[in-house]
C-alpha cells in the first residue's frame, strides 16, 4: 500500500484533517514531518492510503482546509 | 487532610467537589499518556494531542461553533479575557463594559488607558428594553468592543446575549462575553448570539480542574485581522520563523499547554453534557429558592436582589455583623461561603451592599436540600447569637 501525506499548518489542523477523513471512512494517521518537508520548520502531516488520494483531496477542498501535498499520487 | 464534614457553598469561585471522572482522568493523563502535545509524534505525545483535540471539539460543539481549531486554551477566564481585550483593542479605541463586570474585565480595561484605550460603563437594568437603550446611548464612534459578563457572580442578573450581540452586529462592534458564571449552566451559542469571542473558565460550571480555561473565537466573527498576541513562544508550529503563526489556536498558545487540566476539563464537559445544562441549572435554582425563602424569615438578615427567581448565587448581610465575621462563623461550623466584594465592586455598589460587601452563597450541582437547610439553620444560629 502506498502512503500519501498532506502537510498541515499545525498539530491541531492535522487532528482536524484526521477526524474529517476518518468521518469519510478513510483511515489516516498524524505524522511528524521534517523541517525540510514543510519549509516552515517543525510540522505535522496526515498520512493515508494513496488509493484514497482523490477522495481525500476533494474532502479537504470542500471543507476549505489548507494543505500542502508532501507525498501524493497522480490525480 | 480535611476529614470533618464540609458543606461547600462557594461554587462561584470554583466548583467543588469535582466529579470523580475528572480527577481520574487527570491522574490517568499524568501517569499513562501525558506527553507534550504538538511537540513530537511518539505515542505519548500523540495520545496527549488527541485528548487536547477532543476537548477542543467538545467546547466548540457545546458553544455552537463548528471550528474546534478556534478554541484557545488558557489557564482561566481572566487570562482569556485579557487575551481577547488586549488582542483586539488599539490606541484610540473605546470599549464599553457593563456595571456588573468582575475585576477580570475592569482591571484590564483600566490598565489599557495608559495605552490610549478608553472605556466607559453602561448601567445594567433588569428591564431589557431599558438595558438596550442604556447600551445604545453609551456607544461612541470609536467603540470597538462591548464586553459583558453573561451572569453576575454575586446575584442572579443575567444579560440577554442575543439582543446585545445583535446590537453589536448592527454597529460593527466586536462582542466579547465573559461566561465565567454561566458556562455549563446556561445554553450559550456563539453563532446564534452573535458573539465574536467567548471567554470561560474550565473549573467552574464545566467542572474541570483549576488551571483550565479557554477562549472561543466564532468562525462568523467580524474580526478582520489576527488577534494580537499577549505572549509569544514555541508551540511546535512554523518553528523556522520568529513570528507567531497567523492562525488559531497556535497563534495564541505559546509554551506547553496544561494538558492534565485540559484532560480533566474534557471529562468535566462530558459530565455536564450527561446531565444537561438546563437540569444542572434547575437543580441549583431549586436550592437557591429554598435558601432564599428560609433566610427571608430570619430576623436581622438582609438579602440583596432576591426578587430574581432563577439564580445560583445569593448575597446577604446580617445586622451589626460584618460579612467577614459571618463568613468566618459559618466556616467554624464547617460551611464554606465567601465574604467581601467578590472582585465585583461595581455590582456591590449597584446593590448598595456597603463597603464591607456581603456574604455570598453560591450553589453547585452537588449541593443538596439538606445542606441548604443546615446552612439556613447556621445563619439563624449566628443571627440569634
Amino acid at each position: 500500500m502506498n502512503r500519501c501525506i498532506v502537510a498541515e499548518s499545525s498539530m491541531t489542523y492535522a487532528m482536524k484533517v484526521k477526524q474529517l477523513l476518518e468521518g469519510h471512512s478513510i483511515a489516516s494517521s498524524v505524522v511528524r514531518l521534517d523541517p525540510s518537508q514543510t519549509k516552515k520548520g517543525c510540522g505535522y502531516g496526515v498520512e493515508f492510503d494513496c488509493a484514497e488520494y482523490e477522495n481525500a483531496i476533494t474532502i479537504l477542498e470542500r471543507a476549505r482546509i489548507p494543505y500542502t501535498v508532501v507525498s501524493g499520487a497522480a490525480r | 487532610m480535611i476529614t470533618n464534614k464540609i458543606i461547600y457553598f462557594d461554587n462561584a469561585a470554583t466548583t467543588f467537589p469535582k466529579p470523580s471522572v475528572v480527577s481520574d482522568e487527570v491522574y490517568r493523563c499524568m501517569t499513562e499518556y501525558g506527553g507534550n502535545p504538538g511537540r513530537s509524534s511518539h505515542v505519548l505525545s500523540s495520545a496527549a494531542a488527541e485528548k487536547v483535540y477532543e476537548c477542543r471539539e467538545l467546547i466548540a460543539e457545546m458553544f455552537g461553533s463548528a471550528s474546534p481549531e478556534n478554541v484557545v486554551f488558557t489557564y482561566n477566564a481572566t487570562y482569556a479575557i485579557n487575551m481577547a481585550l488586549k488582542g483586539v483593542l488599539h490606541p484610540g479605541d473605546h470599549v464599553l463594559i457593563s456595571s456588573i463586570e468582575h475585576n477580570s474585565v475592569i482591571r484590564p480595561v483600566h490598565a489599557m488607558r495608559e495605552n490610549g484605550v478608553e472605556y466607559s460603563v453602561f448601567n445594567v437594568s433588569l428591564n431589557e428594553e431599558r438595558l438596550i437603550k442604556n447600551i445604545e446611548a453609551a456607544i461612541l464612534p470609536t467603540t470597538k468592543v462591548i464586553i459583558v459578563s453573561h451572569s453576575s457572580n454575586i446575584c442572579g442578573i443575567t444579560l440577554p446575549l442575543r439582543r446585545i450581540g445583535s446590537l453589536c452586529r448592527a454597529h460593527d462592534i466586536i462582542f466579547i462575553v465573559d461566561a465565567s458564571q454561566s458556562a455549563g449552566t446556561r445554553d450559550i451559542n456563539v453563532t446564534r448570539e452573535f458573539i465574536d469571542i467567548l471567554c470561560a473558565p474550565g473549573h467552574k460550571g464545566l467542572y474541570g480542574p483549576q488551571g483550565s480555561g479557554f477562549m472561543l473565537v466564532s468562525e462568523n466573527s467580524k474580526l478582520k485581522v489576527p488577534i494580537m498576541t499577549l505572549i509569544e513562544g514555541g508551540n511546535g508550529t512554523n518553528s523556522l520563523f520568529p513570528e507567531m503563526p497567523d492562525f488559531l489556536p497556535e497563534r495564541l498558545e505559546a509554551g506547553t499547554l496544561g494538558t492534565p487540566a485540559i484532560a480533566g476539563l474534557c471529562e468535566g464537559i462530558k459530565f455536564v453534557k450527561s446531565i444537561g445544562t438546563r437540569e444542572i441549572f434547575e437543580h441549583e435554582c431549586r436550592i437557591y429558592r429554598r435558601i432564599r425563602n428560609n433566610l427571608k424569615n430570619i430576623r436581622g438578615v438582609l438579602l440583596y436582589a432576591d426578587n430574581i427567581n432563577e439564580s445560583s448565587v445569593l448575597i446577604f448581610n446580617m445586622r451589626n455583623k460584618s460579612s467577614s465575621e459571618v463568613s468566618s462563623r459559618l466556616d467554624e461550623i464547617g460551611i464554606c461561603t465567601r465574604s467581601g466584594l467578590h472582585c465585583s465592586p461595581l455590582t456591590h455598589k449597584m446593590l448598595e451592599t456597603g463597603e464591607d460587601g456581603a456574604v455570598r452563597i453560591s450553589i453547585g450541582y452537588f449541593n443538596t436540600t439538606d445542606e441548604a437547610d443546615e446552612l439556613c439553620n447556621a445563619v439563624a444560629l449566628i443571627a440569634n447569637g
